[in-house]
């Protein structure tokens, strides 16, 4: 079985003493990975949270470009994105065209308005054009709230966003485990929801939700370096499913997703 | 490149696995799937974990007594497996002593489980709960304390642990909420004070600084179990960067030497 892990950073984050107190290279998340048996990893930079999209996202392909053989081609960079009000990223359509270019084919969003957020309203009059240029590509969109344990994602947004981008393949980083009763009438109506395994901390949770809306409706994801990869993989592993539902979970639903990136009109946008 | 296998570290047979921290029982915030006792046997049989010790939901909120009558069937239905905590409401003040004999009466009821933040911030040291404590220390029964945000400060924990020394208090989350720097500071300084760390082992790095710090010898594998999903828990402990007798004694021998004897049927064992 592979796994790809859909939810991991590089870069310096300002501090959870002592969890994480250093720079995590590329080379050193490569070598958790053969350590805990995970083989390819979608990561972004820490400063395109922490500090500044743009900044982060240039970082991370830098870095990713300076990796060794044998690191580079396992870690898939994810692009954050702002909506373009403000002028910090370019318009939608070149945003997008430009991350395409650069071989993203994931993005992530931190849209909460808590201190850890980006602060943007993910309704239409401020992200529909954003939204609407990584649907029209299929770029697979990370949603992270960067909830506190109890947090509670803020719902009337998450059900307007997949009702209003069905072709846009939107995963939940962190659900929580305190959140099923509203999660689970939103994954059966809308079918371009998935969870992130790890962030569903819920006992029996991945059977429960596999055996409702299938195993293709959750990726594999840690949070590493700030979470325990090994606890992630744990999870997956732990977990009363048959092989083939763990095999969509560890790889093949994100894999597909990946793959179904439409990359042709790359140089149209691009032009 | 990883193996196609999976590694020593998720796939190892461990000679004792006690989980110090689960619950059993619905919960008022959220659906739990398969939260009776029979589902999380066989969680335990998945893992390999050989005991759970079980605090009711119902008794750390609701009813405290419909709670502990449901940890002391489970002990019946599980013998050996399933250990229990004893639930106290310190808003029933004069029933505390009464429901710590009447569940002692039964050998499966090992410890104490408080839980002031859903008994109405009840302090830990106030007049309510000095039962427990003189419970706790004339049988030297371990208590398990829930540690929060907002709850008693890390002082509290410390005053007790000096006012009584017999007792084994177990700090929930291992006082994650005050800070893990502070809390080696008060731990050090108190051999009765161990570590349970249910929620902490969520974060990567958290078992390596404890064991570098406080050695192995006070720290205690928790789930939380049906509460948080226990192989998420688990695989936090077992993938940690600390040495094969550091996890042993975490993951077992600590617990024994606190809420033994322990008889345990064996665990059926992770999948191949």
């Amino acid at each position: 079985m592979r796994y790809l892990d859909c939810n991991t950073f590089i870069g310096r984050p300002s501090g959870h003493r002592p969890y994480l107190t250093r720079a995590v290279s590329p080379g050193e998340l490569a070598a958790e990975m053969d350590r805990v048996g995970i083989h390819e990893a979608a990561v972004y930079h820490v400063l395109a949270h922490e500090y500044a999209p743009q900044t982060g996202n240039e970082l991370l392909l830098s870095e990713l470009g300076r990796a060794p053989e044998g690191v580079r081609e396992r870690l898939r960079p994810v692009g954050v994105v702002l909506p373009p009000h403000t002028g910090e990223v370019p318009e939608p359509e070149e945003l997008v065209a430009g991350l395409l270019a650069a071989g993203v084919r994931m993005a992530r969003i931190f849209p909460s308005s808590e201190m850890a957020g980006h602060r943007f309203s993910l309704a239409p009059w401020c992200s529909g054009e954003l939204l609407a240029a990584l649907e029209r590509v299929r770029m697979p969109l990370a949603v992270d709230f960067t909830l506190f344990r109890r947090g509670e994602p803020p719902w009337r947004e998450v059900h307007d966003l997949a009702e209003g981008h069905p072709g846009l393949p939107v995963i939940l980083m962190d659900v929580q485990g305190r959140n099923n009763r509203t999660l689970y009438p939103l994954l059966k109506r809308f079918g371009n929801l998935y969870v992130q395994s790890a962030g569903f901390n819920v006992h029996r949770g991945l059977e429960d939700l596999c055996s409702r809306f299938g195993a293709h409706r959750v990726v594999f994801g840690s949070g590493y370096p700030l979470r325990s990869m090994g606890g992630a993989r744990m999870q997956l592993d732990g977990a009363g499913l048959p092989a083939a539902d763990r095999e969509l979970i560890a790889s093949g639903t994100l894999a597909g997703l990946l793959a179904a990136v439409t990359v042709k009109e790359e140089i149209a946008y691009a032009g | 490149m990883p193996a196609e296998t999976p590694p020593v570290e998720g796939d190892a047979r461990w000679p004792l696995v006690v989980d110090v921290h689960c619950h059993l029982g619905a919960f008022r915030n959220f659906h739990i799937p398969g939260h009776d006792i029979d589902a999380m046997v066989e969680v335990m049989d998945l893992l390999g974990v050989d005991v759970a010790v079980v605090a009711a939901h119902a008794g750390i909120y609701a009813d405290y007594r419909f709670g502990n009558d449901q940890v002391a069937e489970a002990a019946r239905r599980h013998p050996g497996r399933v250990l229990g905590y004893c639930c106290v409401n310190p808003n029933y003040a004069a029933e505390v002593r009464g429901e710590l004999e009447r569940c002692f009466a039964d050998p499966a009821f090992r410890g104490i489980k408080l839980h002031p933040e859903l008994h109405g911030d009840y302090p830990l040291d106030g007049p309510a709960y000095r039962p427990v404590w003189e419970f706790a220390a004339e049988r030297r029964v371990p208590v398990l304390s829930h540690s929060y945000f907002g709850g008693d400060p890390l002082g509290v924990f410390a005053a007790l642990a000096d006012e009584y020394p017999t007792v084994p208090l177990l700090l929930g989350h291992a006082g994650l909420d005050y800070g893990l720097d502070r809390v080696v500071d008060v731990v050090g300084e108190r051999p009765n004070i161990h570590l349970d760390l249910t929620g902490p082992l969520s974060w990567d790095g958290v078992v390596e600084f404890l064991v570098a710090e406080l050695g192995a010898e006070r720290l205690l594998y928790g789930s939380d179990m049906p509460f948080m999903n226990a192989p998420l828990q688990f695989g936090g402990c077992v993938y940690a960067r600390v040495d094969r007798a550091a996890k042993e004694r975490v993951l077992g021998a600590n617990a024994a030497a606190l809420f033994g004897p322990l008889e345990p049927a064996p665990a059926i064992g992770r999948r191949a």
